[in-house]
Parts: structure tokens; C-alpha cells; sequence
């Protein structure tokens, strides 16, 4: 009816189905005694059993996203296994030394007592100055969004950030599928084989299609949110390979992380630390004693042999065998039987030393010391875990909106209006340069003197010295397009960045429109490219370009409409006091909604008639010979919907009577 | 066939019953077995003046008549059956089965010279000190039983140790708790105080060795036969060789195994492995 107490460390930590609740993670201070939860395996094959001394280490590095370790924490079990299944052992010694242990001066001796048969003990140990401890594996990740829109400037060695002390800016475009590549190299930089590796990939809910290819291993496993992938071994030097492919579709601006990295591996027979075990000793069941026989042809002379049997299932180590004679003062036999290599007695085996000769007139008695010790076998292996930070996507996005001051324009007259662009930084990484094109249509020119470009952010206007513009072709024929491409911040890279984020960037040119015909559709498309750093606090050229169009956007187009129709130019002859006057009434309505300026309206007379007056300055030339007078009037605004009315009054000088249907012709306007 | 539940022998029948129950070591007494029956039976013992404890009328002695082993034949089945879950395949596990375990588990608990040992005879089922121990060198030892500890019914009993100790003013110098199971957030390093003296409680949980070298099935045998035992007396290896430091004279031990003793017919060779090899030294 066994009971056992407790103490709290055990009620705490211990695994046993007597407690209820999640034990505490046991910390690993030198040297704590425990035994060992997991089945024994014994050995045990009837005749032999053995010892069996397991170092095991566990190592946790622990690195961040530019591959630098951040932290390295280990600590390693010694368990001593007595895998007799009926054997007991006792006085057990161990005495382990490494460089890395807390008392580095002193040789660690620990007495262990008595073990059961088949039972452990286990000694813990912190591994100290961890730092120093060499990394076995390299890891490179390169993620990569392959979507057609983010273009690179450089193609320089596309080293992984990992390898690289630079963190990468890894970019995302907002309300777009990106399919983005992540590219993992495993190497063994270590000079064992590693064994029993599992890569573990972690993903946010947010990746879809996920797709997965090794040059190692076809044994994916996947769950909801890792995928792992088993690799055998890897031999010194080797490199694993592993693709994945996955979706995102970033909805609104996020913050979206790349997935952390797990790489689990096991380096067989041996331990990282330097952790030696020097030296084991125990005693099991033996039996020593001498034999003394009185020869027959000589009395009192004995022939003696020191005998000794192992009566345990354990091979036995006899290392020396000093026999003195009573008196302690005369050593009789002196055996060292480590020097030339372990003297091994089997399970049941005997060992007996040659006879030696002794005189005495009774049976002799000896003083003697017999050193020995069970046998024991070591094996040892690291369990090493690295974790590596992820990385955050950066979201990219512009929002482009162009307007130009004058939505419609006449047609056939030159009009000057103003462009306006205003490009938003909706992303969570700021803008390092802009390239900004817009195809400009025949009909219509765009200046050629850079500073009729004004560009402004909420901070003010932007230095000329960070804009170049470059005009093709760099004339002033509008019978054929031109092409503007105005370059911030690219050539002198002074500015830490052109639109910051949730800023914006707004640019203003004036446009002249030559003559445009309102027939022809007038398009001026309009291209952003967004430059944006590769790495993040690089001086480096090193870009992607994300282009966007503002026609996906947002509809560049000018109207031009023949907008003049809808004036109204009405004219209206009244019969003045006598029949020999006549009153020119002209009415100019504008039905549009748009105001027109420098109204021309010119109206002709026979010249048998005499301009009298007018209520409106106007321009008169008088004819030539049998020509016509005409009488030309400019109204200088007409607002929308504006009525305007000119009269003027004409005389007959003639020497006939006016006809009425002489002043109804020739109205120009 | 094992021993593990009443229910798959296939043997039930009441020798077979008592030819096993009476392999229980250590074996009860008469007193002892009187007391038991009532206490599993949930009925008070009737008070008799000589067995009356001087603190309070709740507790009584018990195993002071040593020497007077019980006559278990003349249980019925329905005894023969609890005694046979509780101490033989211990498939019960409830408080009262905890209490009379460790109550056996006394008579051979090592460093512990019993002078004499009082039981809680109040069937009221929320009781807590279940036994009072008086040690040979006059300590007091308040012993306390659960099938599960948790922190809930460890307050009410460390409060109960409290008034109890005011009120019988008696001072224990070890406050005991035994469990089947304990919940880890016990404050064992916490001292309960009694008045002015603080006592570090102690647990004993019910030890199953999962790999241990018998089986409840085998006889034990000691040395040459000096000693034989019923395997499922005992949970763990070191229960065993507790049983056997107490009960031997100590020196030279081998403990040897007879497979399947109590559940195969006998043959004529049978199969003795040695389990357990060394020497136990008593002053």
C-alpha cells in the first residue's frame, strides 16, 4: 500500500498521473537530481546488461528577421541508466567537465548513490556563455511578389535578407492579388551530419493557394496556419531547398507578417557544449578472494592467486590489484591492469592473477585492495531548435487624381488650362521617388520650362534641384504629341522621401490648348511610377517600381465642345420715326453654363445707309467700292445664360427708298 | 487473469475470496477489522469505555491488540468484496479507500515508531483528520485523507487542524495529508500555524511504480522463503522493500519473484526470478 511524499518542487514539476494540472517547465540549474519519466529500454538479453551514460543537449537560437542571433539558451540532461533488469548498483561516481558550465574550474564530481534495477537518474545542466556557441545552419529566405506590377530597378545579388545585416522592405499591393514566392535555403554550415530535421513555415490566415516544392522532401505537412517539411539528413556543406507559393489579397491597409521560421534538428553523437564525461565508476555485484594452497613437496610453502568473479550481469572493469602481506609492510603483488588497455571481465567471467609463492608456518593472510568498476558506454546528442523572426509586408498604394481646370473647352480657339495632378500615399511605406509621364495629345502643348511645374506636399513646395523634366519631343509643334516625364527625387536623391505616408504629393502645369477640334476625343494618359527603397534605411539605388495608370483610375479626358452654338445671336430690324431710319436690335444669349469672352458679332449695311448710333462701342469700316459697310461689336463677357442687347441706327442716304430686305443680310455673328 | 478488477475475475466465489483477502499484509486485527467494517459501513462505532479516547469521543484507538489476528472467513461476500477492491486490486479509489491503504501503509512507514494510532470514527463525510498518531518519542502526528486534494478542501482541513488543535489543545508536531491525486497548487512551503508554533504541512500521494519487477499476481519471496508475500501488497519497489526492512531482520536480501502465484494453477517447476538483490542494515 505504497505511499510516497512529496515535496513541492515534485508536486510542481513532476510528470506523474498523481497530479493534476500542468506542471512547471523544470529550469535547468546545475545539478538537480530526477529521474528520468521516459520507459527504459533495456538491453537486457539474458546473459548481458549494460550502462548506459545518455548526454543529451537542448539549444534554443533564437534569431532575428536580418539573420543576426539575438539569443542562445541551452541546457543538457545526464542520464545514467542502469538497464539491469535484476542487477542493482551502488558507490555510483560521475565525473563530467566542460568548458561551458557554470563552475568552469572545478571538475565536476557527483555521487549518485544506489540504482535500482532498471531505473535512472538524471543531472541537469545550464549551459553557460551560449553566446559563443556556433550556429550549425544557415538559413536564407528571399520572398519575392510576383505580381506584374512591382518591377525592380537593380537586379543585384539576391541574397536574402537573412544573410544581408539590412532589412528588406517586403511590399504588398493594396486591393490587387499578390502572389508572392518565398524561396528557403537550409544549409549545413556545421561539419556533422545533421539528422532528423523538421522545417516548420508559419502563415497568417491571410495567404490562399498555397503551393509547396523541395528539393529534399515531398512529405509536406500542412495545418491551418505552418506548413512542415520534414528533411532526413543533411550532410555538411549540404543545402535543402524548399519553394512555397501562396496568395494574399490585402483588402485595406494592414499590417500583414510574413510568417516566422522553426528549424528543428537533431546532431547525432554529439554535444555542442564540450560536455565530457570523464569518468564513471560503480560497483556491482563481484566477488574477490585468494586462493592459497600448500604445495605438496614443500610445507609452509603456499602457492597463492587472487581470483575475482563477477557475479553480475554487468561487464565488470578490474583496473588494479594490490596485495600486500599481513602486516602491510611488504606489498606482495602490484597489478595495474588499466595500462595496457581495459581488462574486461564478462557477465559470470573470472579473472585470476598468476600464482605467487608464500611462505608461512600457518595458512597466510594478505591485505589486499581490488579497484574495479562496472563497465559503462556513452552516447550523447544535441537536440538544437532556431527560431527566426518574420517581417512585415508593406503595403503599397498611390491614389492618383487629376483634374484640369477647364473640363470643356472651345474648340478651335486657343485656351490656356491648368493640369492638375495630386497623387495620395495610401500605403505604410514612404515614397523615396516619383517618375510621373503623361502623354500629351497634338493640338495641345505642355511648357518646356520646368518651372511652370509647381509641385507641393503638405510640407510645401518641392526644391526645382530635386525635379527634372524631360520634354520629348522639346518643341512647340502641336501637330504631334509630346511626352512629359518629370523626375522626383531620383538623380540627386536629396530628400529622405517624396510623399510620406498618408501624404500627398500635388503637381500644376499649365497646358495650352492649340486650336483643339471638338470631333477628335482628346485622352492624356497619365503614369506613376512609385519608387519605393528596398531596404529599409539603404542609401542604395536599389528599387521597386510600382507603375499605376491613372486611367484604372480615374478618366483623363478633355472635353472639347463647340460650345459658341449655344449663343444665341439674334437679330431684329425695327422701322425707325420715319420710313427712311431702321433700328438694328441684336440680341447675344449665352444658353451655355460656361462664360464666353470676347463675343465678336459683326453685322454689314448697304451703303446707301448712315450709321447713326450705337449702344455699344463697335468697330466700323466702310466699304469700297460697291461693297458693303461693316460694323463689327465685341462684347467682353457674357455670363452664362447672359442676354445682352446691341441696338444701333441706321439712316437712308440714299436717293431711293430703303428697302427692308436690304438690311437683312450679311449678319455675321 | 489478472487482479485488476473484482468484475473480470473470473473466479468470484467466496474461498477463492478469502484464500485471497488473507494474504493482505500487514493483516488486520480483530479490532481493527470491527472498526474498519463499521467505518466503510458509514455506521459509529458503538462508545465502550475502554476503547473511548481521552480527547474526544469521536476518536478511538485502534491496533492496540496486536497479536489477535482477524478471522476473515467469517465475512460475508459483500465484505470480502470491498476488502478485495480496496486493498487487493485497489480499484476503489474514494476517500475511506485512501484512509485504510495508508492506515496499512503506517504499520511498516520507515522512521515512524507508532506508540499508538487513534481513528476517526465519525462517518459525517465532510471530517478531515482521520487519524491521530502517537510516536514512541511522544510526537503527535495528525494525519488527513483525500482521494483528491484540492486547494478548496486543503483550506478547510488545514482550518480544521487549527480548532482542532485549540480546542483538544493539542499541538501536532507533523500534519499529514495523503491523497490518490493532488492538484499542484497546494502551498506545501506555506507553514500552517497552529497558536504560536508553525508546522510545514506534508503530502503523501498513493505511489504507483508503472515499471515495477512484480506484478500484483506474483508471490514475493524472501530470501529462502523466510518471508512470503502477496505482490499486490505492495505498488512500488520501494513499498516493498519498506515492508521488508520492517518485518526481516535485515542483512543479506534477495527478493525473488514467483510468476502468476495467485492466478495460475501451480505447476511443478515453477517460474522464480530473483527481482531484488542487496543488503539492508538495521541497528
Amino acid at each position: 500500500m505504497g505511499f510516497k511524499k512529496v515535496d513541492l518542487d515534485d508536486l510542481k514539476t513532476r510528470i506523474s498521473p498523481n497530479f493534476l494540472g500542468i506542471p512547471i517547465r523544470e529550469g535547468g540549474k546545475l545539478v538537480e537530481k530526477s529521474y528520468r519519466e521516459k520507459k527504459i529500454e533495456s538491453s537486457y538479453s539474458g546473459t548481458a546488461s549494460e550502462i548506459l551514460i545518455l548526454n543529451e543537449e537542448f539549444i534554443d537560437f533564437h534569431y532575428s528577421n536580418d539573420g543576426t542571433r539575438t539569443s542562445a539558451q541551452g541546457n543538457g540532461n545526464i542520464s545514467i541508466f542502469n538497464n539491469s533488469i535484476k542487477d542493482r548498483l551502488w558507490d555510483a561516481n560521475l565525473q563530467f567537465s566542460g568548458s561551458q558550465f557554470n563552475n568552469q574550474d572545478i571538475e565536476n564530481n557527483i555521487d549518485l548513490g544506489i540504482f535500482e534495477p532498471n531505473s535512472n537518474k538524471v543531472l541537469k545542466y545550464e549551459i553557460v556563455s551560449s553566446e559563443e556557441l556556433p550556429d550549425l545552419v544557415k538559413i536564407h529566405e528571399t520572398i519575392e511578389n510576383l505580381t506584374e506590377d512591382v518591377k525592380k530597378n537593380v537586379v543585384p545579388n539576391e541574397d536574402s535578407n537573412l544573410k544581408e545585416k539590412r532589412f528588406r522592405n517586403y511590399l504588398l499591393l493594396l486591393e490587387r492579388e499578390n502572389k508572392i514566392k518565398f524561396s528557403i535555403s537550409i544549409i549545413n554550415v556545421s561539419n556533422t551530419v545533421l539528422e532528423e530535421i523538421k522545417f516548420k513555415k508559419y502563415f497568417p490566415e491571410n495567404f490562399y493557394d498555397t503551393e509547396f516544392e523541395s528539393s529534399k522532401s515531398k512529405d509536406f505537412k500542412i495545418t491551418r496556419n505552418s506548413v512542415e517539411c520534414p528533411i532526413h539528413s543533411l550532410k555538411p556543406g549540404e543545402k535543402a531547398e524548399i519553394t512555397i507559393l501562396s496568395k494574399l489579397f490585402p483588402k485595406k491597409k494592414e499590417n500583414i507578417i510574413t510568417g516566422k521560421l522553426e528549424l528543428t534538428f537533431t546532431l547525432p553523437y554529439k554535444v555542442i557544449s564540450g560536455v565530457k564525461v570523464n569518468h564513471f565508476s560503480a560497483y556491482s555485484h563481484a566477488m574477490h578472494a585468494i586462493k592459497k594452497a600448500e604445495k605438496n613437496y614443500a610445507p609452509n610453502h603456499w602457492q597463492c592467486s587472487l581470483i575475482f568473479e563477477n557475479h553480475s550481469d554487468f561487464k565488470m572493469k578490474l583496473k588494479s590489484i594490490l596485495i600486500y602481506d599481513k602486516s602491510h609492510s611488504k606489498k606482495i603483488l602490484d597489478l595495474n591492469l588499466s595500462s595496457n588497455g581495459d581488462t574486461i571481465i564478462h557477465p559470470r567471467g573470472k579473472y585470476t592473477t598468476t600464482y605467487f609463492d608464500f611462505i608461512d608456518e600457518k595458512e597466510p593472510t594478505f591485505s589486499r585492495k581490488v579497484e574495479y568498476s562496472v563497465d559503462f558506454k556513452t552516447e550523447g546528442h544535441s537536440k538544437v531548435s532556431s527560431i527566426y523572426d518574420e517581417s512585415t509586408f508593406k503595403i503599397a498604394s498611390v491614389l492618383i487624381k487629376k483634374k484640369l481646370a477647364e473640363g470643356e473647352i472651345k474648340s478651335f480657339e486657343q485656351t490656356s488650362i491648368n493640369s492638375r495632378i495630386i497623387i495620395n500615399n495610401r500605403g505604410t511605406l514612404p515614397i523615396k521617388g516619383l517618375r510621373i509621364t503623361e502623354r500629351i495629345p497634338e493640338d495641345f502643348l505642355p511648357p518646356r520650362d520646368i518651372t511652370k511645374y509647381e509641385l507641393y506636399r503638405s510640407s510645401g513646395a518641392l526644391d526645382l534641384e530635386d525635379i527634372e523634366l524631360i520634354l520629348s519631343p522639346d518643341d512647340e509643334d502641336p501637330s504631334h504629341e509630346h511626352l512629359i516625364e518629370l523626375n522626383i527625387n531620383l538623380k540627386n536623391d536629396n530628400m529622405d522621401s517624396v510623399i510620406e505616408v498618408d501624404d500627398f504629393l500635388e503637381l500644376k502645369y499649365p497646358l495650352k490648348a492649340i486650336t483643339p477640334d471638338y470631333k477628335k476625343a482628346y485622352n492624356f494618359p497619365l503614369k506613376v511610377y512609385s519608387f519605393y527603397p528596398k531596404y529599409q534605411e539603404s542609401n542604395q539605388d536599389e528599387y521597386f517600381i510600382i507603375m499605376d495608370d491613372l486611367s484604372k483610375m480615374d478618366q483623363s479626358a478633355i472635353k472639347i465642345s463647340h460650345r459658341r452654338r449655344k449663343l444665341m445671336i439674334g437679330k431684329e430690324i425695327f422701322p425707325g420715326r420715319s420710313s427712311d431710319e431702321f433700328a438694328i436690335y441684336i440680341v447675344a444669349k449665352n444658353g451655355s453654363n460656361i462664360k464666353l469672352n470676347d463675343v465678336s458679332v459683326t453685322d454689314t449695311f448697304p451703303t446707301s445707309f448712315e450709321l447713326i448710333s450705337s449702344n455699344l462701342d463697335h468697330k466700323f469700316v466702310k466699304a469700297k467700292k460697291n461693297g458693303e459697310n461693316k460694323i463689327t461689336f465685341t462684347i467682353d463677357t457674357l455670363q452664362p445664360y447672359q442676354e445682352r442687347e446691341i441696338m444701333y441706327y441706321l439712316k437712308n442716304i440714299g436717293s431711293k427708298n430703303a428697302k427692308h430686305s436690304e438690311l437683312e443680310s450679311f449678319f455675321v455673328g | 487473469m489478472n487482479l485488476q478488477f473484482y468484475e473480470t475475475m473470473d473466479d468470484k466465489s467466496k474461498e477463492y475470496l478469502l484464500y485471497l483477502t488473507d494474504q493482505i499484509q500487514p493483516k488486520f486485527t480483530q479490532g481493527e477489522l470491527k472498526i474498519f467494517l463499521k467505518d466503510i459501513a458509514a455506521k459509529p462505532l458503538e462508545g465502550s469505555k475502554g476503547a473511548k479516547s481521552k480527547i474526544s469521543n469521536i476518536y478511538v484507538k485502534i491496533g492496540d491488540d496486536v497479536g489477535k489476528s482477524a478471522d476473515l472467513s467469517k465475512l460475508n461476500e459483500e465484505n470480502l468484496k470491498i476488502i478485495f477492491q480496496i486493498f487487493i486490486s485497489r480499484e476503489k479509489n474514494d476517500r475511506l479507500a485512501i484512509k485504510w491503504r495508508f492506515y496499512k501503509y503506517l504499520k511498516y512507514m520507515l522512521e515512524l515508531n507508532i506508540k499508538s494510532i487513534q481513528v476517526n470514527r465519525d462517518p459525517k463525510p465532510d471530517r478531515f483528520i482521520d487519524f491521530i498518531i502517537h510516536t514512541e518519542d511522544n510526537q503527535v502526528f495528525l494525519a488527513l485523507c483525500n482521494d483528491i486534494l484540492d486547494l478548496n478542501n486543503y483550506n478547510k482541513a488545514c482550518k480544521e487542524v487549527v480548532n482542532f488543535a485549540k480546542k483538544e489543545n493539542l499541538l501536532p508536531d507533523r500534519v499529514i495529508f495523503t491523497t490518490s491525486k493532488s492538484f499542484r497548487n497546494i502551498p506545501l512551503d506555506t507553514p500552517i500555524k497552529i497558536v504560536s508554533k508553525e508546522i510545514k504541512p506534508e503530502l503523501f500521494v498513493e505511489w504507483v511504480e508503472e515499471n515495477r519487477r512484480f506484478k500484483k499476481e506474483d508471490l514475493l519471496l524472501i530470501n529462502d522463503s523466510t518471508l512470503k508475500l502477496a505482490g499486490f501488497n505492495f505498488s512500488s519497489t520501494e513499498d516493498l522493500l519498506n515492508y521488508v526492512y520492517k518485518y526481516t531482520s535485515g542483512g543479506q536480501i534477495s527478493i525473488f519473484r514467483q510468476l502468476e502465484f495467485f492466478t495460475e494453477v501451480s505447476d511443478d517447476d515453477p517460474e522464480v526470478e530473483l527481482i531484488w538483490k542487496g543488503i539492508m542494515l538495521k541497528q
